[in-house]
């Protein structure tokens, strides 16, 4: 189904949170998979696919354990949320070299971080996932290879591109949401709403005057 | 010289924003201002209501470039079933603006999804989605009046002021719509919530046809159309509640644009140097015209009885100092400005700086080109910042939030929280309810707090390495760094404080509307007027588009 990009943002949004993500990464992960989706991605598959496998796990286990060095998580596979905000709030290491991450769970979604990190430099990025590059600007995004070919899982580098390359992606005004992604998020974002109380529902909104007059 | 803007510690209390009313740079009146620059037309190609109400019509404005149409739907809604609440299910009218003139098609399938409003899906030719109730007391009076050759009791029209009142109107995004970003590029929609007015608007415009078609109907051969004077005088109403409360704390960058264009127009006239005779002859019109507005504001609240009194004791003040005190010499606004800080109530200082920039269009009016914001563009976070400068920018921004004791029940004494079965934010108390887990980052004040008291104990270095360990700091950091560009971002207050009124935050909102006549229900909700006053669209071409907010003095209301 059609959806607008605030929407899901919105959706995606409080699916993390409902993960046990902060709120600071829930908006991230907003915004990443709203960016992901405005290059026509689908980010929602990719975001449904984290939720379920890093489910519960703590934020620690997820995030790159020290950035001196390839990045990697002691918990298994890295979160591309958590270590995509470092890499955006990393950024100017890329000037002292390549940022080499090890074993990045769903890695597509580095990429919304990645275009605001090449924001800040105000220099392409170049990113690599398995056998696809992306270049990164700060506006744009280009891809070499084929995105089928995109791992579930994968090593990942970052580092400067000295000039833009690969076949530009075209901007997507809207985001297309198989059912069952939309069902999944929705299902994870139901985690953040309070179940109701008697007090509550006479309470929290203030009612009780009468509204039809 | 120019003078420098209020201090955002002063402007950025709850209670202050509080009391915040329209001015010349609301968004209803940015929008009458366009619509009548640039010759907008007119038209309504279809209204086929029939004698129970139901039906449809559509509503046009054709623009230099592009043409928008409200279609409305209208409804027999059952008495019982009529709320205003936002977990309604049905309603009298529902509306949805269009991009451009809808087919056939399009109408079919918007009536199959706009009169179930969040049950139904819209796309993306789609700008909002809203419905409106009709008000009890008068909707039946007008129409049994007019069709019995009569004209409505006017006092009753003055009183209600409204027709029919929204109960939301769902803009950017919302149930499929086409997002702000789509259209926001478009002249006519860069200032905020155009789509949204212009929506409204036109739903004025439908809402007083509506009843004198249904009059008509009743008796074709008495009914009569409204008086235009009383016409005039009725706004559509609007119900808000919680769930618009947390939009200022949500937009940070946006709040801070509103705000600064305001604060900004009043500088430019505190600074001016002298005072054009006829521009105090018209301020001091002004004056009286929100002596009448004052009196005819009515509200049962007992807060909003205690700040009318103060408002119109502040006016009855102002207008004695004026006499006594003539606008002249050297900067003689800021004269009677430094006047009103010492001698007014919050209220009266407020509702004097929407006074004093109004006789100033040519001087303030450009300022609405400022109040859109780029939200994108301040999301990223600068993880270079040292951590001692981050450290100092809350010390400087966030003083007011650093000496309270976070810990104590009353400080800490509220939730913001969605409920599960209305998914709509919702306040709670902390210690009386099971809702801590489902709290919203909705207090930036004990939020940084927090932050400050870890950051004592953090190793020099760059922001980066702090939130790589302290991720539940994130939030507040990126609000940190946004607050330290744009002083007016935060509001400057404690938002989950047990004596926390949510009515200010809904005022704060609605007076950058351009609403009037705020009438708080509860402590969460409030019921308002937009566009009393006001020209209908075919009027723009001949009249003032700009001078209706306040009553005239010839005892009009």
């Amino acid at each position: 189904m059609s959806w607008s990009l605030n929407e899901l943002e919105a959706l995606a949004r409080k699916a993390a949170r409902g993960r046990g993500m902060t709120w600071g990464l829930a908006e991230e992960t907003g915004r990443a998979t709203r960016a992901l989706c405005g290059w026509g991605m689908d980010a929602p598959s990719a975001l449904t696919k984290l939720l379920q496998l890093q489910d519960g796990l703590a934020h620690d286990a997820v995030a790159p354990a020290r950035t001196a060095g390839p990045w990697r998580a002691t918990g298994g596979a890295l979160c591309p949320i958590a270590a995509g905000c470092c890499l955006n709030d990393f950024a100017t290491m890329l000037r002292s070299g390549p940022i080499h991450m090890h074993s990045v769970a769903k890695p597509l979604l580095l990429l919304g971080f990645v275009q605001m990190a090449a924001r800040r430099l105000g220099q392409p990025v170049r990113l690599t996932i398995g056998a696809v590059q992306f270049c990164v600007t700060g506006d744009d995004m280009a891809v070499e290879g084929d995105l089928p070919d995109l791992p579930d899982h994968s090593d990942v580098t970052a580092a400067l591109a000295d000039a833009p390359f690969g076949t530009a992606l075209i901007r997507h005004s809207r985001a297309d949401v198989s059912d069952g992604a939309a069902a999944i998020l929705t299902a994870f974002a139901h985690r953040t709403y309070a179940p109701a109380t008697e007090a509550s529902r006479l309470a929290g909104a203030g009612a009780g005057l009468s509204d039809n007059d | 010289m120019t003078l420098p803007l209020r201090d955002p510690n002063t402007v950025m209390r709850l209670s202050r924003l509080g009391a915040s009313h329209q001015n010349r740079l609301s968004f209803m009146r940015v929008l009458l201002r366009r619509l009548k620059a640039e010759n907008w037309r007119f038209d309504r190609p279809v209204f086929k209501i029939d004698a129970q109400g139901v039906g449809h019509a559509v509503y046009c404005a054709h623009g230099p470039a592009h043409s928008y149409s409200l279609i409305a739907f209208a409804h027999d809604l059952p008495p019982e079933m009529r709320s205003d609440r936002v977990i309604a299910t049905a309603w009298d009218a529902t509306f949805t603006l269009f991009d451009g003139i809808p087919t056939t098609k399009d109408i079919e399938r918007l009536r199959a999804n706009v009169p179930r409003q969040e049950a139904g899906r819209v796309t993306q030719t789609e700008l909002s989605v809203s419905r409106a109730n009709r008000s009890v007391r008068l909707f039946a009076h007008v129409v049994e009046r007019l069709a019995a050759g009569r004209q409505p009791d006017a006092q009753t029209i003055t009183d209600v002021g409204y027709l029919m009142r929204t109960t939301a109107v769902y803009g950017s995004g919302k149930l499929g719509a086409a997002d702000r970003e789509a259209t926001a590029g478009r002249p006519e929609f860069r200032a905020p919530f155009q789509i949204e007015m212009l929506s409204v608007f036109l739903t004025r415009a439908f809402v007083l046809d509506l009843v004198e078609h249904l009059a008509a109907l009743r008796a074709p051969d008495t009914a009569v159309t409204m008086d235009p004077t009383l016409r005039r005088r009725l706004g559509i109403g609007n119900s808000t509640g919680l769930g618009m409360a947390p939009y200022l704390i949500n937009h940070p960058a946006l709040l801070n644009n509103w705000i600064t264009a305001r604060e900004t127009a009043l500088a430019r006239v505190r600074s001016l140097p002298h005072a054009a005779p006829d521009r105090v002859a018209a301020f001091h019109r002004f004056v009286a015209r929100a002596r009448l507005n004052a009196d005819l504001w009515q509200s049962n609240h007992p807060a909003q009885q205690v700040k009318l009194t103060a408002l119109r004791a502040d006016l009855a003040r102002l207008e004695g100092h004026l006499q006594g005190t003539p606008i002249s010499g050297v900067q003689p606004w800021n004269a009677l400005w430094q006047w009103a800080e010492t001698a007014l109530s919050e209220e009266g200082q407020e509702q004097l700086l929407a006074l004093m920039i109004e006789p100033y269009g040519d001087l303030v009016d450009d300022l609405s080109d400022t109040l859109s914001a780029d939200e994108a563009a301040r999301f990223a976070i600068d993880g270079a910042m040292p951590v001692a400068t981050l450290r100092t920018l809350i010390a400087d921004h966030y003083d007011w939030a650093l000496d309270q004791d976070w810990d104590s029940a009353e400080a800490n004494a509220r939730v913001w929280y969605v409920s599960e079965e209305k998914l709509e934010p919702r306040l709670g108390e902390r210690a009386e309810e099971p809702i801590e887990p489902y709290e919203q980052p909705l207090c930036p004040g004990r939020d940084a707090a927090r932050l400050f008291a870890d950051l004592k104990n953090a190793a020099d270095g760059p922001v980066a390495d702090f939130l790589l360990r302290h991720p539940q700091h994130r939030h507040i950091v990126r609000r940190v760094q946004i607050t330290a560009v744009h002083p007016y971002a935060e509001i400057r207050d404690n938002t989950i404080a047990a004596q926390m009124l949510p009515i200010d935050l809904l005022r704060a909102k609605l007076a950058c509307f351009g609403a009037g006549h705020f009438d708080p229900r509860s402590d969460r909700w409030v019921r308002i007027n937009m566009f009393r006053g006001a020209p209908f669209p075919p009027d723009l071409a001949h009249e003032d588009a700009d001078d209706w907010t306040l009553p005239t003095l010839e005892g009009g209301s």
